[in-house]
Formats: C-alpha cells, structure tokens, sequence
C-alpha cells in the first residue's frame, strides 16, 4: 500500500467545502498561494466544525496547530508565524480537535477522512485505508458480505431504518439486471450531512456502492442528486471519472470477472417528494416525481421495471467502513437495535452549528449541550426539532433520552435524516408548525387528495391561530385532519406531514391556547399578535423615525416619540435600531 | 403485447398490438413485410426487432428531465419553441414535457436575470430570521420572489433549502452560496455583483 507523501510531514490544509467557501476559505486559499511558505496546501473537504469556518490546520515539525475563522487579512501574520515556528495566538482554536468539547464524545467512524485529506486524490484516500473493504468484500462471497453487514446491524441512515443487509438480499437472489441507486436527494431543510460527505470523501461512498454492487450482483448504478449541490456534483463527477481511469469501475474491476459496474450521476431538479424511493426511481425515468403505491416494491419493480435497491449516501458511507474496519468492531459501536453511528446536522439557536458524528445511544442532552454548547445567548433551548418537515420536536425534558430509531420514535418524532434543528425562547410553536406546513404543502406533488388538499385546509386554521382568529374548537379540527392524512396518504411526504403539528400542539398546548382565547403571540412572533410600543426610556433620538418606513412614529427631538398603532406594519425596524431600548414588542 | 398483421392488397402490415395506450405510440412499431406471409422465424425476429425498438424509445423518454436541463442550460429558461422542438425531435407529448418542467422547481419557463439570487427559507434559516432578509432583498431590487429586475441583472426566488444550514442566514447567487448574511452583507455582496 503507498502512502501519499503529502499525508506525512510538514503541511497546510484548509477546508474547502460549501460551508467553508460561504465562509471565505477560497479567498483564504488564493493568499496562503501568494505566501512563500515551504509546505504542500492540501485543499480538504468539511471537518464539521462549521461555526469556526474558514478552518486551516498547520502541521509543523509533527506538531498540529488548528486555526478557526481565519480571514483573508490574517493570512500575512499567519505565515510569518508559521515561518518563525510561532503560534498565531489570534486565531488559534487548539493543537488537537479532541481537545474541544465539540470533538470529545465524537466517534468518526465514516467521517474520519473529511477535512483531513484531499477529496480528489485517491492516493490520499487508499492511504487511509481506502478501498481495502472492497478488497476484503472481494474476498468473500456476495452472500457472506451480505451476512458481515448483517452482523454490523446496519440500519438504513435515510430515515427509515431499514436493516440494509434484508433490502440487499431482495434483489440479491434474482438472476435478472439489477440497479443500485445512492439516493443523495437530500431536500431535508437543516441536513447537509451528505453533502458533506459526498464533498470530503466521495471515494467512501464509491467504494461503499462497489461493495454493494459485488454483494447484490447488480451492474448499474446511480447517485441521485440534488441540482442545489454543484459542488458535491463536481466533486463526485471528478472521483468516478479517477475511478473509471483507474479500472476500479468498469469492466472486470480488480481483475474478477464479471464484476462490472457503470456509475453515473443524475442530477436531480428540485422536488423534495424524490426523496421518496419511489418518487425517485420515477424522476430517474425523467417523469415527474410522483409516488408510485407499494407493492410492487423497487425490490421488484424499480428503474425501467429493474430490480432496485435505494439506499442513503450515509448508508453507503457506512457500509465501505464496515468492510474497513469489520462488522464485529462496528456492532459494538451503539445500542443493541442502533448499532454503529449516525451523522447529525447542528443548525438554529445553537452555539456550535455544524457536523457531528456520535455512537447511538449517546443522549441528546450531550449532543446538545456537550457537542453543541446550548444555545448563543445562553438562554434555554425551548425545543428541538428533529426530521424536518416530517418530524416532530422534543422538549428539554426529554433530553435524557438515548440517540436511537425506536428511542427517538418513542418521543413521537423520527430520527429522519438526523437533522437536528434548535430553537431558542424567541421561536413560536405556532409560527414554526405553520412553516412546516408551508414546505410540505408546497412541496406535495398533488396526487392524492389527502395529502393535497388536507395539507392546505390545516394550512389556513394555522394561519387563522396566527391571526388570532381561530376558535378553540379549529385545535379539534387540525387534530382531526391530521389523522386522517395520517392514515390516508399516499406517501412518506403526506403521512408524515401532520407530524410537526400534532407534536406541538401536544408539547406546546398552552402557546395555541394562548393565540387562540388570549389573542396574544407568547414568543412575540406572529406579526398580528403583536404590537410595538416606546417607553419612558425614549431620549428623543429620532434613530426610529428616520428607519420607519411607513412614517408611523412621530415625536420632537428629545422627547418621547410615538407610534401611530394605525400606522404600524411591525416591521420590527425601530425595535433593531433603537440602541436605548426604548422599544417594547408586546 | 403480441404481434398483429393486416392485408390491404396483397400486402402484408405487421405492427404489434399495445393495448389501448394515452397516445398514438403504437404506429411507430409497424412494419411493411411484402406480399409473401413471413415465415414462424422471420416473425420472431420481427417482434423482437419491436421490442427493441420500444427499449431504445423508453430509454429516450427516460431522458426527459435531461432534455430539459440541456434546454436550459442555453439560456437560462426554456423557450416555448424549445418546448416545441424538443416534443417533435424526440417525439413526446408536448403535455408530459409541460408536466415534468413545471413539476420541478428548477426548470423556468420565463425569463431569468444574469444572476439568479435563491434565498434559502429552509428551517434553520427561518429560526435565523430569513424571511426579514427576503423583505430587505425585495426592497433592495424592488421586485418579488419569481420577477426579474429591470436591468434584467437579477431574479429572485426562495428555496426551501440549499444545504448551508449551519450558516444560516443562506443564499445562493448562481453557484456561489453565501452565509451568516445580515442585511449590510446582503448589500454589499449585491453591490459586488452589480
């Protein structure tokens, strides 16, 4: 095994994945060039640490210095540092990432490679133990690789959690063409734990694929992706076409014959609902992505009438580290139905934004408040929203709860993609239940009536809470739709749409309530709740009646001003712009 | 699906019976043989001829969503005569391209400004106040969600999410995403451009 020279000694590398290009890294990137700095500079993918972005670790002399937030400003000091073998104080974050309380009750087991080698260059990856699971997988029999990934438990990191070894060996006995497809359509709003992947270390998910297509037999196969991703297009476009040069794709890859593989990207073109396998193999055909009802399943019936296994980025990730790293040690990761890790996305009120990798069974209060440090200004979390759109959320009560599909479940929310989305005091329940129901109404493909027009009708009683102008008995009526959807949907997106609503309607009773009898928005969100009003505190500034746009407040100089309630759109200018806070939101 | 011949004056029309289909599809799979009946094998090679035929065209249509992103790629919307074109090339039914292009949000059927600003309202961003941002984006080029500017240098649209979450406030200007936005880097990332 050769082992990239560039891995060993002295380096640069700086991550240059989407979150830390939105942050500046390739500005960051184009200077260090500039710099006359003896060190190779490796460009890696996302190390997760997206709240310290742009990230760039310098090794020197063995010794690893870690700097966050770096701009392109400092790079002048940062490389007279590094010449002088100093540390650059200002922007230092830590020798090792362990040290972090971010870093600490990580396990990365898949995401071992991101941020640390190049995603591009396969010697980085082979140097990494790349591809020597597809080498131990090719030893074996398909069917005893499908028995390693059943004694790793792995469970499907879509969402669902369907054991991964039963879906393979569906299409694993049948003698005709099979498909495997690498479902990368990741519309979850608050997940992007496989756009990280697919952008740090697309070899993994290849070989993961490759595996799975010498296991099932299957000779075509497709990563489905979303066209909102161009990076993580480009870059897995670039590793295939390596893996193609390099006979690891092919005709006869690693020299079995009849081990053949074709690998190709569809991009897909923006609809949540393909998401859905069924959906999915539909868009694949270029129609529109409606649902299709199960039976016959993809297992039967999939691409071109094919037999068709769809399994997550992260499934695919997880499968080339099994095979790494073998099924016995991955199963002791994890609790005794999780097994393994699972990737979750930090996003909303929390200090630390970002992507994690913990062992089932780790508890959400340590991922909330250990990895990701509670929320920026300190207050409480109010609550967390997990699976998106079709999720449900967990109040802090409930943080003592182990990660895992059935313990998640129990607290009637889904573990979904593991996007987990925090919220702090200032977020109304209402106003969120209203935005879910937005995005899944907009984004239902409109072939059956429940899912359809049942969204819409509980759309416009959440708009009527908001408003102030529902009745006591519309929470009735929205629970009493909410089943019915529940029961009468045709897919994932409409069965699981009510979700958001029912669970806080269920853990925030007393906020609906309170739109509803006391006409008044307890968060201060919903804009016809609320009104603003000037206090005592008022120097006569006039700051607030130069931003209001409609002209509502008026007041002589160094007196208290007024608001014209008439007037008033509640923009909220003069509350963000008043420094005397001498603006009440009521 | 099994194969199916005619006679008009002594001659003979083999064409293979679909069923009742949506669309007159059926008429390309027929076949002038000649005067003589074919022989049992000159029939099997006939009907699988058909069938390849079907696997080709099947193969084809898969590739509407392709047709389309090619479409677009051109210019930045597709045209009514792209449409138009691409239903008579490769032939299908004008209504299934209309019904793929409007059910994906990305295909556009209306003209779009040089630089395509999607501003990201997905949950994170909308915890993080994204929709104030689209009130200040709307104010600032003085259009809503879905027009173009007069210059015709920018379109806005929301999206519901492009997977920069952890640096939310989000937007996307072509390629090129953009996070933690307050409204002075929204103005002046816009400045930059214009």
């Amino acid at each position: 095994m050769k082992i990239a020279p560039e891995l060993d000694g002295d380096r640069i590398t700086i991550g240059l994945a989407t979150c830390g290009i939105s942050a500046g890294a390739r500005e960051v990137l184009e200077e260090l060039q500039k710099q006359e700095i003896s060190m190779p500079i490796i460009q890696t993918g996302c190390i997760g640490m997206c709240y310290n972005e742009p990230i760039v670790t310098v090794i020197q002399d063995g010794k690893k210095y870690i700097y966050g937030k770096v701009q392109r400003e400092d790079v002048q000091k940062l490389a007279k540092a590094i010449k002088n073998k100093k540390i650059y104080e200002e922007k230092f974050i830590c020798n090792e990432l362990n040290e972090l309380p971010f870093y600490k009750k990580q396990k990365k087991l898949v995401m071992n490679n991101c941020g640390v080698i190049n995603p591009l260059n396969i010697d980085h990856y082979i140097s990494k133990e790349g591809f020597s699971g597809l080498k131990k997988a090719i030893k074996l029999t398909p069917n005893e690789v499908i028995k390693e990934i059943e004694i790793s438990g792995l469970r499907g990191r879509g969402g669902a959690g369907f054991p991964t070894a039963k879906k393979w060996s569906f299409i694993a006995e049948k003698k005709e063409e099979k498909v495997i497809i690498c479902n990368g359509d990741e519309g979850d709003p608050g997940a992007f734990m496989n756009r990280t992947l697919m952008e740090s270390d697309p070899f993994k998910i290849i070989e993961g694929i490759l595996i799975g297509a010498y296991a099932t037999g299957a000779k075509d196969a497709i990563i489905y992706t979303r066209a909102e991703y161009p990076l993580a297009i480009k870059t897995l476009q670039t590793a295939i076409d390596i893996c193609n040069k390099e006979k690891l794709l092919g005709k006869n890859i690693l020299g079995i014959k009849g081990f053949d593989l074709s690998l190709r990207i569809q991009k897909g073109a923006g609809a949540y609902v393909c998401g859905e396998e069924t959906a999915l193999i539909q868009s694949i055909e270029g129609k529109r992505g409606n649902p299709q009802p199960r039976p016959p399943y993809p297992a039967q019936k999939g691409v071109n009438d094919k037999p068709t296994i769809v399994n997550n980025v992260g499934t695919w990730g997880h499968v080339s580290t099994i095979m790494q790293i073998g099924a016995k040690k991955y199963s002791k990761v994890g609790t005794k139905k999780s097994r393994g890790t699972k990737i979750i996305c930090l996003s909303g009120d929390i200090k630390r934004t970002g992507v994690i990798e913990v062992p089932f069974g780790t508890t959400l209060k340590e991922i909330l408040i250990d990895i990701g440090g509670g929320t920026p200004s300190g207050t409480k979390i109010k609550a967390l929203f997990s699976g998106g759109p079709a999720g449900g959320c967990i109040t802090p009560n409930k943080f003592n709860t182990k990660l895992g599909y059935e313990e998640i479940k129990s607290l009637k929310t889904i573990m979904g993609s593991g996007s987990f989305i925090i919220t702090d005091e200032n977020t109304c329940m209402v106003n969120i239940a209203k935005y879910f129901l937005t995005f899944t109404q907009s984004e239902s493909c409109g072939k059956c009536v429940p899912c359809r027009e049942g969204t819409k009708r509980m759309l416009e009683i959440l708009i009527k809470i908001s408003r102030g102008v529902a009745k006591l008995e519309d929470v009735d009526k929205l629970k009493e739709l909410a089943k019915f959807i529940q029961n009468n949907a045709l897919c994932g997106l409409g069965q699981f749409a009510p979700n958001p609503v029912l669970s806080t309607i269920e853990n925030f009773y007393d906020e609906y309530i309170a739109h509803i009898r006391d006409k008044t928005c307890p968060a201060h969100v919903c804009e016809n709740l609320i009104h603003y009003e000037i206090n005592d505190k008022c120097v006569g500034c006039g700051n607030c009646k130069i931003h209001c746009p409609v002209g509502a407040i008026s007041g002589n100089p160094k007196e208290k001003h007024i608001i014209d309630q008439s007037k008033c759109i509640k923009c909220g200018k003069c509350y963000e712009v008043c420094v005397f806070k001498a603006i009440d939101k009521k | 699906m099994e194969l199916r011949h005619i006679k008009i004056k002594d001659t003979y029309y083999y064409y293979l019976y679909h069923g009742i289909q949506k669309n007159n599809k059926y008429f390309k799979y027929e076949k002038y043989v000649g005067t003589k009946k074919p022989s049992e094998a000159d029939l099997k090679i006939l009907k699988a001829d058909f069938l390849k035929e079907i696997e080709e065209e099947k193969i084809k249509k898969s590739n509407i969503i392709e047709l389309l992103q090619e479409a677009q790629n051109n210019d930045n919307h597709i045209t009514e005569e792209e449409l138009v074109q691409i239903s008579t090339e490769n032939n299908i039914p004008l209504t299934d391209l209309i019904g793929v292009a409007t059910f994906y949000s990305e295909f556009k059927l209306k003209n779009q400004g040089q630089n395509q600003i999607k501003i990201c309202n997905g949950t994170a961003c909308h915890v993080k106040h994204s929709l104030k941002l689209i009130t200040y984006l709307e104010n600032l080029l003085k259009i809503k969600p879905g027009e173009v500017t007069e210059d015709d240098k920018f379109s806005l649209e929301i999206v519901n999410c492009i997977g920069a979450c952890a640096r939310a406030p989000a937007m996307m200007i072509n390629d090129e995403i953009y996070g933690e936005l307050t409204e002075e880097k929204v103005q002046k990332i816009i400045k930059n451009i214009k």
